[in-house]
């Protein structure tokens, strides 16, 4: 299985219409589609002391997400689908194999994991004008 | 009803209680009597389960003995995880498989943050039945616990009172013990995912209140 498959299966898990429509919003298709509890919280948007910034942060066993409300922001989106992608590696058990098995370090494998998940629902933005 | 009556009229429930046949008529008792006994043998039985039932896992020296605690001292090394599940071609899906045949609660997502988050909340008992499944031996899949910049600041959340708060509201919440509650939430902060840094010490304690309040509500409609 490669990388594109791996973002295809991941994103079988949402139907067409889901897609589109979390190009539009995809706050309400996080919250209402997929029943997830979604909050954006200042805390993660103030500045660090380290300079370091975490945009976004997933409880997935209790499917709570909080993120850096920057509303209709691309990084916003860019955020919510960087979690979606968490989400949906969650309810795809052989992508946790696969991630598992790549030779490259832990985050640059996830990385481009999300990347592809981002890439995916850029492209749905563009595709949809979201 | 005297003092030494209500006693009497105690025993008596407490004996019929705990099964013993007393030979003796139950009283019927008046509504005030009846609720002010319930009372009481609730604080009884109350008493008698702080007594003796058993203690909170983390501090029960049996189970440290049957190595259900982590270890203080060592902890699962994630990448002799990963090179043992490796040189048996076990894929993450399959040693989670194991490990739940031998009754252990894990799912593949848990192999997988051993392996690439935190494994510190491993209990050596757990480890040994991994050293097992990946044919490996307990010292190779191990190293000494050493202070990361991660459980420096896991553990600056679980020192502040407020986590102590936190901690009271979860286990309100799940209907379990207050070490329990503490526990679950200390493995939720090694468990989270998050895009960016990692979320520092304020952010973590922040997130975590988050996530107590999100589930308390019960509320997916949550405002920005």
């Amino acid at each position: 299985m490669d990388l594109d498959q791996c973002v295809d299966r991941a994103l079988s898990h949402l139907d067409e219409t889901v897609h589109g429509r979390f190009a539009a919003n995809p706050l309400e298709v996080l919250r209402n589609d997929l029943s997830l509890k979604v909050k954006g919280v200042d805390h993660l948007a103030d500045r660090r002391d380290d300079g370091g910034a975490c945009d976004g942060l997933s409880f997935l066993q209790d499917g709570v997400i909080l993120y850096a409300p920057t509303p209709n922001s691309r990084r916003e989106n860019f955020t919510l689908a960087h979690e979606l992608g968490h989400w949906l590696v969650e309810q795809t058990e052989e992508l946790y194999d696969w991630l598992a098995d790549q030779d490259d370090p832990p985050n640059a494998r996830e990385m481009r994991l999300f990347s592809g998940f981002s890439g995916a629902c850029s492209d749905l933005l563009v595709v949809y004008g979201g | 009803m005297t003092k030494h009556e209500r006693d009497e009229v105690l025993a008596n429930l407490l004996e019929a209680r705990a099964g013993w046949v007393t030979g003796k008529d139950q009283p019927v008792l008046r509504e005030e009597d009846r609720a002010e006994v319930e009372s009481l043998i609730e604080v009884a039985d109350l008493l008698w389960e702080a007594g003796h039932g058993a203690p909170p896992l983390e501090s029960d020296p049996v189970a440290a003995m049957l190595g259900l605690t982590p270890d203080p001292r060592c902890a699962l090394n994630p990448k002799a995880l990963t090179r043992a599940r490796k040189n048996i071609r076990l894929k993450p899906s399959e040693l989670a498989d194991r490990l739940v045949v031998r009754g252990w609660d894990v799912q593949i997502r848990d192999v997988f943050r051993w392996e690439n988050q935190s494994a510190a909340d491993i209990a050596p008992a757990l480890i040994k039945a991994i050293a097992e499944e990946t044919n490996t031996s307990v010292d190779r899949l191990t190293k000494s616990r050493k202070a990361t910049a991660e459980h420096e600041e896991i553990a600056t959340v679980t020192r502040s009172p407020r986590f102590e708060r936190l901690v009271e509201r979860w286990a309100r919440i799940q209907g379990v013990s207050r070490a329990l509650a503490a526990s679950a939430l200390e493995s939720r902060m090694l468990a989270t995912v998050h895009r960016g840094d990692r979320p520092d010490a304020d952010q973590l304690m922040q997130s975590i209140d988050a996530l107590v309040t999100a589930v308390e509500s019960g509320v997916s409609r949550n405002g920005p």
